[in-house]
This record gives structure tokens, C-alpha cells and sequence, in this order.
């Protein structure tokens, strides 16, 4: 009170000597009011600015990104599969799967009731999933749907409250060409990975690189761009198969298989001279789409999987040797008027009664007695020897999983039937594949090639990875015997030969058919009633285009491979060539002379 | 003297005051209004970016429907049932030779 009324006397008095200093000096008090205020905030601000963007940065910036960036994983898309003609036989298609986020589902029955109809579960699988992981923020409910439940679905989604189901887009493997190659191709999982065939065997090419990537999100939950990239696909693969081949070969062999009302059968074409697989197909078979829907069976790659004995077919593997080693040579004679042979107490028998046959008549008429007594010339040796040589007995390391090697005991255990039974083609086990690889080695002048289905892993921007050519294993025989051996095996398909229904018109084919009786474990011996029926050959014989094997289990009504097999070898020809224009021999063809323009 | 200097200063002094605040005002806004488009920008690019990925479906779903049709089962199926085709025998191809070509001759017969 004291010390107010002697300022307002101090100012008073001021105001008397210079009454403009009075003014001044209040508003500089002011100004150092203000400035300290201001200061103050300031400091305010860069002390909670220090808070906020040094101390606590690390806490915080985590926070932020958590509500404003999403991770999105990018689920990459598996290579394209093609033919040597670049038609695809796999690729990829878009599709909608369906999740739930648990947590935020109320009434897990009445969201079930309304899903379950449309992807086709029951209500209480769906409600079953969502009441177990009510506390989880995330569950599959359908995965990979078709377009017409995901529109279904879309329609629902409105009902439901916002968070509660949602879409995520995923690639799904998808066939276009059917059952066509299946065997082949294989299959992939819901998951993406290979499980069967090339998916299988190429699936660290095939499958590309997850990638996991950092988008910016709004208050919804939409994802904003800017840095949304898609995962890198897998690599492609171009096969050897040609899908006209492959579809020519596939139909041929479901005809016989309903002719017929066989058990199985299996085909393959192979070029002889660099050992590429143009065609393979087993029956029966099942559509890669949807491979839950077929058996065990039917997913069986009997091509490579499934061991027969080969009867007859092994009787040109055995003339091939005798040649060689020259036991033999083409203007021999054999009798074999008796019509049977004991071999170490086995008695073997001709189907037909012979009298005296000469080298080439023995395996065209594929004489059981004859083919024996040539083995017996042979030896048990040397003939092991050529065995394993044309690749009998080991894997021939083609690019399909499951390859067995067949069975081919060793000389030392082979006892004194042996000899005799394996002349003609018993006591041997081997794949279908393993037979057309060594005749293609007698095709081609005595080479045996390495087959192979794919010749070129492609990247996505369409650069070479790895490229596969013809792999040359070994020679088997000369050129001398290669010739020698052709010209005995084209008789087969010519009059007096057990394989005249699979010869053609307009090219000459070299052949051999086998029936071989199969081995039944229930009565302990070989079956009276089942049969292998084969037929194994190369067109046009003297310069082979293709080489074919086509083999037909347990056939009903007949039962040899002259009268099974060689006919489907015929029609399987005559379409492929047709379908790769080779022209006939002989001056058969029809010729248009055109002028050359000038 | 003084008295004008210091109405001077004052002027200039609330001049550069206000100008102070416009600036800081007009940054903000700046600012504010950079960050706005830019998000804009970004609805447009996921918006854009999602149309790509229908698209890149869309050509999918179209390979796989091209693959379909021409599966030759599917070919020959309309080749023979509906068209009235057969299946080629090696008798119905032709093979085209070039031969000479057509012209006057000359005298020589060359």
C-alpha cells in the first residue's frame, strides 16, 4: 500500500520532468514480460520436442508405424510351364480367399451360417474354426475359391460388420490343358509347392521369392501406393513335350484301354537321336485341377515307377549283343523244330511251332527256343554286360521323381535258368522308359542318350538360366550293328512277323512286340490270365523320327503285343506324323510343283 | 526528430510483425496442403495400382481361357463335331516343291 502510493509520487514526479520517458519505459517492461513469456513457451517446446523426437523417438516412431504402415506379404506367382511350343500347360490365375479376424466376430453362428453354404463346408466346421480362435486375429476359411463363390462372397460382405471377414488375392495353380501331360506336369499344393512331377522336381525354380513389403495405410485400413511391387514369379520352364503329340498319344491309349478294358497302360515318344521326351502318358489318369478328387493310382507315373518284365521286347537287346560280340552273324540257322528247350530244368517253348529259322527269323518270329539257344552262345556274362550297358538296372536319370531302377541281379546270382529265361525276357524287371532309351540307342546308330523333359529354365524377364541339351552316355554298339539290327527289326512289322498291324503306310517301321506273362504274388507263379502286352519300335527305321514305346496291362480278350499294342503303335504313327507333316517314303506323297517367282 | 524515428520504427516493426505471421500462415497452409495432395496422390496410385492388378487378373484369366480353347481335344472336338472335319490322313497333305521358275524360254531351249 506504502510502496504503491510512492511509485504512483516516483511517476507523478517524472511526469513533471519529462512526461514522454513514461510511455517508454512501460511498454519496454512489457516487451521483457512478453519476450520472457514467449522464451518460455519456446523453450516449452524444444524441451518436449527433445521428449518427443530424441528420448522417446525410438518408442514412438514404432507406435506411428504401426498404425499408419502395414506389412502386406506378397505372395509370388509359380513359372509358367510350356511346350517346345510355348503353349502353356501351367500357369496362374488370380484368385479371392477368405479370412476371418476372430477377435472382432460376436455371433460366430450366424457369420457361420451364412458362409458355410457358399464355400460348401458345413456351418459347424466354419463355426468350429472361429470359436477355437476367438482370441486369434486371423483364420483361413477358404482358400484359392473360383470366381463364382468369391462374387458370392463379395455380395455378403456388406452384412458383416467392417474388419470382421476379409479378401486376400492369391495366385492359384491352374492346368489349362486338363488331363493332357498330368503325369507330367504333377500338381501343386494349397501352399504353393510342388508335390508331384516337374512342380515337384522344379520346385525351387518354379515357386519365386515371397516378398514381404512396407504400404502406408489410411485410418480405414486401405492401402495407400507408392511403394506396392509385386513378388518376384518363378522361373519358366519350356518342356520337350509337344501338346499335339501329347494329345495324340493320350487319346490313342484311352482307346485301347476301353478296346481292351485293361488295368493300365503307358506310352512314351522319344526322339532317339537326342533322347528328348516328346510325349508321356499313363492310364489311368487324372485331371491336375483337381487332384484330391483322383487315387493313388491314378496320380501313378507308371512310365518311370512301375517295373514289367519285358517278354519278347528284350529279345532285340539280346540279338543286338550276339552281334556285337559277334557269336552270331546274319546268315546263321537255328532249329528250332522241337518246339521247346530245357534250361537248367526249366523248359522253355515256342507259341508257334518253327522248323529251322535263320538269325533274322528268330526275332521276327520271336522264337522263344531260338532266342535261348542265341543267349546260350552268348554267355551269361557278356550278356550282363549288355544289360547294364543299354542302361538296365540303373536309373536313367530323367528329371521326374520316383525313378526306379528296375531289377537286373547281378551274373554271380543268376542261377541255371537264367540264361534261358532271361533271353526271353523274365527275370528281368524294367520301366517302359528304360526299354524305349535302349531302342532309341539301336536307332540311332548305337548311342545311349540320357532323355530328358525340359530344355530350358527361362527367368521372368526372359533370360536362359539353364539350358539342356542332348547328353550322349555311352555307345552300346556300332553303327555296323545298329544297321544290322534295324534290318531284322523292320521283318518284325512285315509279313511273316509277329507285328503286322503296327506297320504304316508310307514309312518303314522297326519294331518288336512283347507279351509277357505278369507275376501274380497271390499264387506265387506267373499268372495264366494276365498279361503285359508291348509293342516298342522307331519311324521311319532306317533314319528315325521318333521312337515309341507302348505298353497295356492286363489287357481282356487278347492278350499279345502284336495284336494289343501294335496297333495303338500304328494309330499313334500315323497321327504324329500327320500332325509334324514327315513325308512318306517311297515317292508316296503327294507333290504341288510351284514355280519359282522371278 | 525522435518522435518521427520512433513512429517509423514502430511501423516497420508491426510491418514485419505481420508479414512474420502471414508467412508462418501461408507455410502452414503449404504445408498442410503439400501433405494433402500427396496423400491424394497416393489414393490415386493405389487406386491405379489396384486397376493394374485386375488387369494383370484379367490377362491371366484370358491366357488360361486361349490356352483352353486351343487344347487340341478341345479343337479337335469342334473340328469334327460342329465344323465337319476329319481327322488329316497323310494321303490329304501336300507338299509344295519349288520348281524353275515360269518364263519365256529362249531360243536355245536353255
Amino acid at each position: 500500500m506504502r510502496r504503491g502510493r510512492t511509485d504512483r509520487e516516483e511517476t507523478r514526479k517524472l511526469w513533471d520532468e519529462d512526461p514522454v520517458r513514461i510511455p517508454l519505459q512501460r511498454s519496454k517492461k512489457r516487451a521483457v514480460v512478453l519476450v520472457t513469456i514467449i522464451l518460455f513457451c519456446f523453450a516449452a517446446i524444444f524441451f518436449r520436442l527433445v521428449n518427443l523426437m530424441v528420448l522417446d523417438h525410438e518408442k514412438l516412431s514404432q507406435r506411428a508405424a504401426q498404425q499408419y504402415i502395414k506389412e502386406k506379404v506378397f505372395t509370388p506367382q509359380r513359372g509358367v510351364i510350356w511346350d517346345r511350343s510355348l503353349k502353356e500347360l501351367a500357369t496362374n490365375i488370380e484368385t479371392d480367399s477368405l479370412f476371418a479376424v476372430p477377435s472382432q466376430i460376436n455371433d460366430t453362428r450366424a457369420i457361420s451360417a451364412e458362409i458355410a453354404p457358399i464355400i460348401k463346408v458345413s456351418t459347424g466346421e466354419v463355426d468350429g474354426i472361429l470359436s477355437k480362435r476367438k482370441k486369434k486375429s486371423f483364420a483361413w476359411l477358404a482358400r484359392r475359391m473360383d470366381r463364382d463363390t468369391s462374387l458370392k462372397l463379395s455380395t455378403l460382405r456388406d452384412r458383416f460388420d467392417e474388419g470382421e471377414i476379409g479378401f486376400v488375392k492369391e495366385p492359384k495353380r491352374c492346368y489349362p490343358k486338363g488331363e493332357i501331360a498330368s503325369h507330367i506336369l504333377g500338381f501343386s499344393n494349397i501352399d504353393d509347392h510342388g508335390i508331384a512331377g516337374l512342380e515337384l522336381v522344379y520346385n525351387e525354380y518354379l515357386k519365386g521369392e515371397v516378398k514381404s513389403v512396407s504400404v502406408g495405410v489410411d485410418a480405414h485400413g486401405r492401402s495407400l501406393g507408392g511403394d506396392i511391387k509385386d513378388a518376384m514369379p518363378g522361373n519358366n520352364l519350356i518342356l520337350t513335350i509337344d501338346e499335339g503329340i501329347q494329345y495324340i498319344v493320350e487319346r490313342e491309349l484311352s482307346a485301347a484301354m476301353e478296346q481292351w478294358k485293361a488295368k493300365s497302360a503307358v506310352a512314351i515318344m522319344m526322339d532317339p537321336m537326342t533322347g528328348e521326351i516328346l510325349a508321356l502318358a499313363n492310364r489311368p489318369t487324372y485331371d491336375p485341377n483337381s487332384p484330391a478328387e483322383a487315387g493313388a493310382e491314378e496320380k501313378r507315373n507308371r512310365a518311370i515307377t512301375d517295373l514289367f518284365e519285358p517278354g519278347s521286347t528284350m529279345k532285340s537287346i539280346l540279338a543286338s549283343a550276339a552281334l556285337e560280340e559277334k557269336v552270331v552273324s546274319m546268315r546263321d540257322i537255328f532249329d528250332v523244330s522241337k518246339g521247346s528247350i530245357t534250361v537248367g530244368g526249366k523248359t522253355i517253348r515256342d507259341v508257334h511251332r518253327n522248323g529251322v529259322l535263320s538269325f533274322q527269323e528268330v526275332i521276327q518270329k520271336s522264337s522263344n527256343v531260338g532266342s535261348v539257344k542265341i543267349g546260350q552262345r552268348l554267355g551269361a556274362e557278356k550278356y550282363y554286360e549288355y544289360i547294364k550297358k543299354f542302361g538296365f538296372g540303373d536309373k536313367t536319370g530323367i528329371d521326374f521323381p520316383g525313378e526306379v531302377k528296375g531289377i537286373v541281379r547281378n551274373v554271380k546270382n543268376w542261377s541255371g535258368t537264367s540264361i534261358g529265361a532271361i533271353s526271353i525276357g523274365q527275370e528281368i524287371g524294367m520301366t517302359p522308359l528304360q526299354m524305349v532309351r535302349a531302342y532309341s540307342a539301336i536307332a540311332n546308330g548305337g548311342l545311349l542318350m540320357k532323355p530328358y523333359i525340359v530344355s530350358d529354365i527361362i527367368s521372368p524377364t526372359g533370360e536362359v538360366i539353364k539350358k539342356v541339351g542332348p547328353v550322349e552316355e555311352r555307345r552300346v554298339i556300332s553303327k555296323t550293328t545298329s544297321d544290322k539290327m534295324k534290318d531284322i527289326l523292320k521283318t518284325v512289322v512285315e509279313e511273316g512277323g509277329t507285328a503286322q498291324k503296327a506297320s504304316i503306310r508310307g514309312n518303314l517301321v522297326a519294331g518288336k512286340t512283347g507279351t509277357a506273362q505278369i507275376f501274380d504274388p497271390k499264387i506265387g507263379r506267373y499268372s495264366p490270365d494276365k498279361f503285359a502286352s508291348s509293342f516298342v519300335g522307331f519311324v521311319p527305321a532306317d533314319n528315325p523320327r521318333v521312337a515309341l514305346i507302348v505298353v497295356v496291362f492286363e489287357p481282356k480278350g487278347a492278350s499279345y503285343g502284336g495284336v494289343v499294342a501294335a496297333p495303338v503303335f500304328k494309330n499313334i504313327i500315323e497321327h504324329t506324323f500327320a500332325y509334324l507333316d514327315v513325308p512318306m517314303e517311297k515317292d508316296e506323297n503327294r507333290v504341288v510343283l510351284v514355280s519359282a517367282v522371278q | 526528430m525522435n518522435t518521427r524515428r520512433n513512429r517509423n520504427n514502430k511501423k516497420s516493426g508491426t510491418f514485419i510483425k505481420a508479414a512474420f505471421f502471414v508467412y508462418i500462415g501461408f507455410s502452414l497452409l503449404a504445408i498442410v496442403w503439400l501433405k494433402a495432395a500427396v496423400v491424394n496422390l497416393e489414393y490415386e496410385l493405389g487406386k491405379l495400382d489396384r486397376l493394374r492388378a485386375d488387369l494383370v487378373s484379367e490377362k491371366e484369366m484370358a491366357v488360361v481361357h486361349r490356352a483352353n480353347f486351343f487344347a487340341m481335344g478341345n479343337v479337335e472336338k469342334v473340328a469334327l463335331n460342329r465344323l465337319g472335319m476329319s481327322n488329316p490322313e497323310r494321303d490329304n497333305i501336300f507338299f509344295v516343291t519349288r520348281t524353275s521358275a515360269a518364263g519365256p524360254r529362249t531360243a536355245s531351249l536353255k
